[in-house]
């Protein structure tokens, strides 16, 4: 009798974990088989005949080659750098100093750049950036994205610092060393790993918005990889699957690549996230 | 505090002030084309008068309708669809180890975290009618093929959005679930407790200000978030149009961003009623421990 | 209070005041601590003596007072203008630097030219026998060890001042002891003036030279360590010292006699009346027997053998009454046990906990 309802719950599991599997891997296949059909259409099916000219064909295409490896990169890349830099000096100021309620703080910001955000933030960006000549330029999209990830950034953070014994910092200034000497030998090496996970957060959410760069870019020299590939059309309007499927992949492999990397070195979690239900 | 003045500038020039800038646009009739482009003049009220016009804001294409649908959007894919199934996938692997976890974990984050445009092409060849793998699958046990762009597009974005969006319940229910010291249950486990009063007397109070948390959060997300338009453009008909892209369609397109910021700032105030919600339940969640 | 004080201290607390928003961490300390000596500050947590420590440093300002540094006033100047050494009760040990670059850090601030900063490194690890792990990380070696090269970055610079905040509190009992001696040998050796910090009653007194003793922000009594416990000042000082500590019986003082709980001890000299505190070490009580004169009764509480003793606790009246038997034998109990004082080792302290003989 227990062995028969262990069997069963047994099975269900299974059969329960297999269903939801399948329903997260299926809509990915597409992009793992048509990128390597010659003939590729909507269907996903064993590429045949089997080529690799699809990607020949995207490495050809100058426009999109630059989108990708120019102008994705300087944006995403941009984003990154200016999250980290300044959301780590943030967070440790922030850390630091004796502010009353700065916990507090931080939570109003993340919960307010939640509020700002989308297309209605878009709406004042648009114009600011307008005014401010800003439209069409890398710098604009790097600064639009930079403001709207800081809080977060700020927020992963304030953990990493916080992690940090106050004696490092203590026992450096008595061994004679200034703030400055302080904070470049001691504490921006153990917050190495901190900086690492909040880069990789802000590339891979600057690397995938479509949003921002689809409203604040005009030229085509200057679009990025997601705005660029809508220019994989016929002149008739119909998509070129082909290209697009196989633009689609080089444009994830990015991030699934920095996925694995932080799983492998830092096992992808939470970074004390939830610490506000939490304890 | 040198440290802090990058941040502050950034956060008060791209948060602060385009939140109280939009509540004053939302009052003119701000435009890049037409004879208002280059003087925009204050027209009140006007275009909130517009955007809740009761003789026509149901119908297709105006801010009623949208709405309607991100209700719909909404309530479907966050609150009914990924937080039970982010929960579902949370226990189902409580305590487990190994691969399957690893690669329902992995699959789910992936889906979560790849750009927009690329899962948007890849659930346009999923939804596909003739050969979409969704209509493949549901052909083999018998069920008819259907046209989700035309016949069901609200539930289609709905469905994507579950998928795309359920990896953050499930990574948040089971951190959840990690923080609860084994000892908890190992305690009413040697008094005598069965899982199921396992789950319901100890897990379930544990996790239930967090349920509130994330239900908040992911309400906030989907509510804003504008990846469906990729997919079904809000069509067909305006059928699939949430109030993103209402507010894309009128900013961005007819660039009337007098109208645009009025959406923007219904949105805005939707918004904060949500996080400021959000904070609450953090505060009960406390008091309450 | 003033420069006659400040030359025969070498460290001189005046006044010294710290205030965190309401809270009185230190109150209006003074302190003259000599040169080459090895100070300890002695007190239960919160008492205030890490914050002195800190003030010390420099890690903290004072809100009033004043610290003077070798006859120089420091109280305004930032850690490093100084010229102190500090051991963290975590170490503070680097973790992305090898031993040699933690313990080289003090030198490579001070701008000390690699090779010369090398040497003397080398030189100080030698000495404290952990020259062969210079090339290791923090994480790699042990928790002795660990806390050698936290002495060695405390030493390299030849700081005017050691300040040690519970320094043995991260290592286990056995490698306490062993570090104990040897910092207390490392001190003799090098002769600088140290202020240590600790919890730990049985280190200040192995350790110090003199100790302070702190409550709730003040100074309860300074002295040698064997004429603090000897003599303490005060209740919560008897209480501290000594291990168990001093059993404190409430009862009157009456006519030349304090009355306890069933029992009266005949004292040598005249006190006035009024309710008091009957002081005794657990080593100055012995068992006695039944209706013995003088004896205090009690009911069994607890017997603990201890190797060397023998540890008997007992409840007479309202309180718990330790005694050191110092046997191997466990001793044969019944319920109730009298307990014989020597009246000539007896503390006494008046209802406001201070000592009256």
């Amino acid at each position: 009798m227990n062995l028969v309802r262990f069997v069963i719950l047994r099975l269900g599991f299974v059969l329960v974990t297999v269903l939801i599997g399948t329903f997260f891997v299926l809509p990915l296949l597409w992009l793992l088989t048509a990128p390597f059909n010659a003939q590729a259409t909507l269907r996903v099916e064993w590429p045949s005949p089997f080529t690799l000219r699809n990607f020949g064909d995207v490495f050809r295409n100058t426009f999109a080659i630059r989108a990708l490896f120019l102008n994705s990169i300087i944006q995403a890349g941009g984003t990154m750098l200016g999250t980290a830099v300044i959301a780590t000096l943030a967070a440790y100021a922030l850390s630091r100093l004796e502010i009353r309620g700065r916990n507090v703080l931080v939570y109003l910001l993340v919960l307010f750049s939640s509020v700002v955000t989308g297309t209605a933030a878009m709406v004042p960006i648009f114009l600011l950036l307008y005014y401010l000549r800003l439209i069409d330029t890398h710098l604009g999209v790097i600064l639009v994205l930079t403001g709207g990830l800081l809080p977060t950034g700020i927020f992963l953070m304030r953990d990493f610092v916080e992690s940090i014994p106050r004696s490092y910092e203590e026992s450096a200034l008595v061994s004679g060393a200034t703030p400055w000497q302080t904070f470049r030998d001691v504490v921006l090496p153990v917050l190495r790993p901190g900086m690492m996970v909040v880069a990789v957060w802000a590339f891979v959410n600057a690397w995938g918005n479509f949003l921002i760069p689809a409203i604040l870019i005009r030229s085509p020299e200057k679009m990025p990889a997601p705005v660029a590939i809508y220019s994989f059309y016929t002149e008739g309007g119909t998509p070129v699957l082909t290209l697009i499927s196989a633009y689609s992949l080089l444009y994830a492999i990015p991030v699934v690549v920095l996925y694995l990397f932080v799983n492998w070195r830092y096992g992808f979690r939470f970074f004390g996230g939830i610490k506000g239900g939490g304890k | 505090m040198a440290f802090l003045a990058p941040a502050l500038l950034f956060i008060g020039v791209f948060l602060l002030f385009p939140f109280i800038w939009v509540l004053i646009i939302s009052f003119t009739d701000t435009a890049l084309t037409g004879p208002s482009a280059a003087n925009p003049s204050f027209v009140g009220l006007e275009n909130y008068y517009r955007l809740f016009n009761a003789s026509r804001w149901m119908r297709a294409g105006e801010f009623g309708n949208a709405l309607r649908n991100t209700l719909f959007f909404v309530l479907g894919s966050a609150i009914l669809g990924q937080a039970p199934l982010g929960l579902a996938i949370a226990l189902a692997f409580h305590r487990k180890k190994g691969l399957v976890r690893e690669l329902v974990f992995s699959v789910a984050t992936m889906a979560w975290i790849l750009p927009d445009v690329a899962v948007a092409f890849a659930w346009i060849a999923f939804l596909d009618r003739d050969f979409g793998t969704l209509n493949a699958v549901l052909g083999a046990f018998g069920a008819k093929a259907i046209d989700w762009y035309f016949e069901k597009p609200l539930v289609a974005i709905t469905l994507f959005n579950i998928w795309r969006g359920t990896a953050f319940s499930m990574l948040l229910f089971s951190a959840a679930l990690g923080n609860i010291p084994p000892s908890y249950w190992e305690t009413a486990e040697v008094a005598g407790a069965n899982a199921w009063q396992r789950f319901r007397d100890i897990i379930l109070p544990l996790i239930l200000p967090h349920f509130l948390t994330d239900l908040i959060l992911i309400t906030l997300w989907t509510f804003n978030t504008f990846t469906p338009y990729l997919i079904t453009g809000g069509g067909p008909f305006f059928r699939s149009e949430t109030v993103s892209m209402y507010t894309y369609r009128v900013a961005f397109k007819f660039l009337e961003f007098g109208r645009g910021a009025a959406v923007a700032v219904v949105m805005m105030a939707i918004n904060l009623v949500l996080a400021t919600g959000y904070l609450l339940s953090l505060r009960r969640g406390r008091a309450w421990r | 209070m003033n420069s006659e004080s400040r030359e025969n201290g070498y460290i001189v607390l005046q006044g010294l005041t710290k205030h965190f928003g309401l809270v009185v961490a230190v109150d209006r300390v003074d302190l003259n601590i000599a040169q080459g000596e090895f100070f300890a500050l002695l007190g239960p947590s919160g008492c205030g003596k890490t914050t002195t420590l800190r003030l010390i440093a420099g890690l903290e300002r004072p809100t009033a007072g004043r610290i003077f540094i070798g006859g120089r006033d420091v109280t305004d100047l930032v850690p490093r203008e100084r010229d102190v050494a500090m051991v963290f009760q975590d170490y503070a040990l680097y973790p992305h630097m090898t031993l040699l670059e933690n313990i080289g850090y003090p030198l490579k601030v001070r701008g000390v030219p690699r090779k010369k900063l090398v040497a003397r490194v080398r030189e100080v690890a030698e000495h404290l026998k952990i020259a062969d792990l210079l090339d290791r990380r923090p994480s790699q070696v042990s928790g002795g060890q660990q806390q050698r090269a936290a002495v060695a970055r405390a030493l390299v610079h030849e700081p005017k001042v050691f300040l040690f905040d519970e320094p043995l509190s991260n290592l286990d009992a056995k490698l306490r002891l062993e570090a104990r001696a040897f910092l207390k040998h490392l001190q003799r050796e090098v002769g600088v003036t140290t202020v240590y910090v600790t919890h730990d009653q049985a280190e200040a007194m192995a350790m110090a030279d003199r100790i302070a003793v702190m409550f709730a922000g003040r100074i309860a009594q300074v002295g040698s360590p064997l004429d603090v416990y000897r003599e303490p000042m005060t209740v919560e000082v008897a209480a501290f010292l000594g291990n168990p500590p001093m059993n404190l019986i409430p009862g009157r003082l009456e006519g030349g006699e304090f009355v306890g709980p069933g029992f009266r001890i005949p004292l040598s000299s005249t006190s006035p009346s009024g309710e008091a505190f009957l002081g005794i070490r657990p080593e100055h009580l012995r068992l006695a027997e039944r209706g013995e004169t003088g004896a205090i009764p009690g009911r069994l509480y607890a017997v603990q053998p201890l190797g060397p003793e023998v540890l008997v606790t007992a409840q007479v009246g309202e309180v718990t009454v330790s005694v050191r038997l110092f046997t191997e034998e466990l001793p044969h109990l019944g319920d109730e046990v009298w307990l014989l004082v020597d009246p000539s080792r007896v503390h006494l302290f008046d209802s406001g906990g201070k000592r009256i003989r």
